[in-house]
């Protein structure tokens, strides 16, 4: 494959500006398309160019994939980066982008379409011999549900088979439930993935969310980039994460890392992808739950305790580039946290605050890393997600990178929207999730019910 | 290349010497971009940059008249480049991304030419996405004043692709 040299953007906000800069540190000329809202965005700037490829409606705009292999073309780049969300996840993007012969910084799309049906991804795992939380095949039906939930177990989680991001998921406490959840599922599943189709699995009240980075390349190569917890979630929208987990143990760790590699492996994946794993901390047991087939949102902890640039990985890879890096090269060195800072009110129930941007000083500290897209004067369009900024904290242990953040957000100043970092000050001075007591359901059923 | 690099240099002093921020020239198949004052966005990318394969997005159209440069040079930057819309015109804008077409096929008159008049709906031009191809009327009746975008090049959603004088219907006679 001839090496890259220009790349489209075809993504906003602060993942755009990440990959810009990674583009730039690898010699690489960018072009952001942007909609109509976005136009004198910060992307928009950082790039060689920026392309209008449509109205504000991301349906128009960064999920219209004629508009973007048009503009890649027309612009001259012989390559596309979808980011996170968005088209990333679709396989229609790579099967266009080939046809065009473009190179899609991703996964090939038969490898996006196993994973992405989780039906599909559970019995990969199941023939892989990776525990799989006791669930159930398809349920077509109430009565399906009602004897699958029965030999399962309540509570139980019924679950969209194109799910992700809590969409089309619900908990069932009692038979008598099962029925009114059913079909709100099901139509909660239709409405966000076209797919109505629904599974279900036995409810962990004590879970923690684990999740194991990877690395492939096109040469048959794969390396694992240990773990990062993501425990802290509010309706399955993940907060604050860490690397590595406070409560994996190393045995642990050497067991779900080397699941998520056969997994990796098994599919003959190309790219960085995330394979996640629930931790029943009742049983000190893990299980698959869904491998996440692009670049995430919290791919940073990972960059910082182990050194390496996940996006720039991730371009090389797609360059045709063998790993430059062996199992034993990745090292863990020390400990790092991030923070999601929205553009929310925390105390009307989350209620997104779009609007100007006055002040916007971001910490600048040693340790302390901050991802984003906005500038003083900016105004948050309320046309797409809520994410201000990363904040990302790293030192020689917990605590340190516990104390480091929580001065980093202190001095965060922020002025003309509410944003979620009181909040997210408040949550990390909190005993239990000091101590690392914590489960996926602790922030709304602890921390938000105390309150 | 139509110049030595003497040459540019000698006109790089030329334009640090004169009362102009920008030089454009074009030569063939040769262009050269100079600023006093950094890039400007129009011209950031470079037309020859890098060894990036050439790609036309005409291809299978028009192949007599193919572009000589990536359309990457051609195209405006974005819709807040438009030119200056004199009195008593109004803008078509594009309503997508896509590539501009003037005719109905290669080689086939265009639609319209500066000067050309319109009745409400008649066709203007066409854009294509990927194949699908859009027809883009007039929006009003009146007189084409200016083709703002070029045949087989990119056009970005909100851009300019003509001015149109309204008020003048397609016989000519001014409308009351």
């Amino acid at each position: 494959m001839s090496p890259l040299a220009r790349v489209f953007i075809a993504n906003r906000g602060e993942i755009a500006v990440r990959i810009i800069r990674a583009c730039r540190e690898l010699g690489l000329e960018t072009v952001a398309a942007v909609s109509a809202a976005d136009q004198d965005s910060l992307p928009a700037k950082m790039a060689e160019r920026a392309v209008c490829i449509g109205p504000h409606a991301p349906a128009q705009s960064y999920l219209n994939i004629g508009a973007i292999v048009t503009a890649a073309l027309g612009t001259g780049c012989d390559a596309v980066h979808p980011g996170y969300g968005f088209l990333a996840e679709r396989p229609e993007l790579g099967r266009a982008c080939a046809k065009h012969g473009l190179v899609l910084i991703g996964p090939k799309p038969e490898q996006i379409a196993w994973m992405g049906d989780k039906l599909s991804a559970r019995q990969t795992a199941r023939e892989l011999g990776i525990p799989l939380i006791p669930g159930s095949s398809m349920v077509r039906d109430v009565a399906e549900a009602l004897s699958a939930a029965e030999s399962v177990g309540y509570p139980v989680l019924l679950k969209a088979a194109a799910g992700g991001g809590g969409k089309g998921m619900k908990t069932v406490m009692a038979p008598e439930n099962l029925q009114t959840v059913f079909l709100e599922a099901t139509g909660e599943a239709r409405a966000a993935f076209a797919d109505g189709r629904l599974y279900l699995e036995r409810f962990i009240p004590n879970a923690r969310h684990i999740e194991v980075q990877i690395l492939a390349d096109a040469h048959g190569q794969a390396v694992h980039l240990f773990e990062r917890d993501c425990s802290v979630q509010r309706r399955y929208q993940k907060m604050i994460e860490e690397a590595p987990s406070p409560v994996v143990s190393p045995g642990l760790r050497a067991e779900v890392c080397q699941a998520a590699l056969r997994i990796a492996r098994h599919i003959g994946y190309e790219s960085a992808g995330t394979v996640e794993f629930v931790l029943d901390q009742d049983r000190g047991e893990f299980y698959f739950l869904e491998m996440n087939t692009r670049i995430q949102v919290e791919h940073p902890v990972t960059e910082m305790i182990t050194g390496l640039d996940l996006v720039q990985e991730q371009i090389r890879i797609a360059a045709g580039e063998p790993l430059g890096l062996s199992q034993e090269q990745v090292t863990i060195s020390g400990h790092a946290i991030e923070c999601r800072v929205n553009a929310e009110l925390a105390e009307a129930g989350f209620r997104p605050s779009p609007g100007r941007i006055g002040q916007w000083r971001p910490p600048e500290m040693e340790g302390v890393r901050v991802d984003t897209h906005c500038l003083p004067g900016y105004t948050v369009p309320p046309f797409y997600d809520s994410l201000l900024a990363k904040v990302i904290a790293v030192g020689r242990d917990r605590e340190g990178a516990l104390a480091r953040m929580q001065e980093a957000l202190h001095r965060f100043q922020v002025e003309g929207i509410d944003t979620t970092i009181p909040f997210l000050s408040s949550v990390l001075s909190h005993p239990d999730f000091l101590a690392g007591k914590i489960s996926t359901r602790w922030l709304e059923n602890v921390f938000c019910a105390g309150d | 290349m139509g110049l030595t690099q003497d040459d540019v240099l000698n006109i790089m002093k030329m334009l640090e010497n004169s009362s102009f921020n920008e030089l454009h020239l074009e030569m063939g198949g040769f262009r050269l971009f100079l600023s006093k004052k950094g890039c400007s966005s129009a011209a950031r990318l470079p037309d020859q940059g890098a060894g990036v394969p050439v790609r036309s997005v005409m291809q299978g159209t028009n192949a007599g008249n193919a572009p000589q440069a990536p359309a990457a040079a051609a195209a405006p930057d974005s819709a807040e480049n438009d030119p200056a819309i004199p009195e008593g015109q109004i803008p078509i804008k594009s309503p997508m991304l896509g590539v501009f077409y003037r005719a109905s096929e290669p080689g086939a008159r265009p639609f319209v030419e500066e000067g050309s008049l319109v009745d409400k709906g008649d066709t203007l031009c066409i854009i294509e996405v990927m194949k699908l191809y859009s027809t883009i009327t007039a929006e009003v009746s009146g007189r084409i004043a200016k083709v703002c975008a070029q045949d087989g090049q990119m056009v970005e959603y909100g851009q300019t692709l003509f001015l149109i004088e309204p008020g003048v219907d397609a016989d000519g006679a001014q409308l009351s």
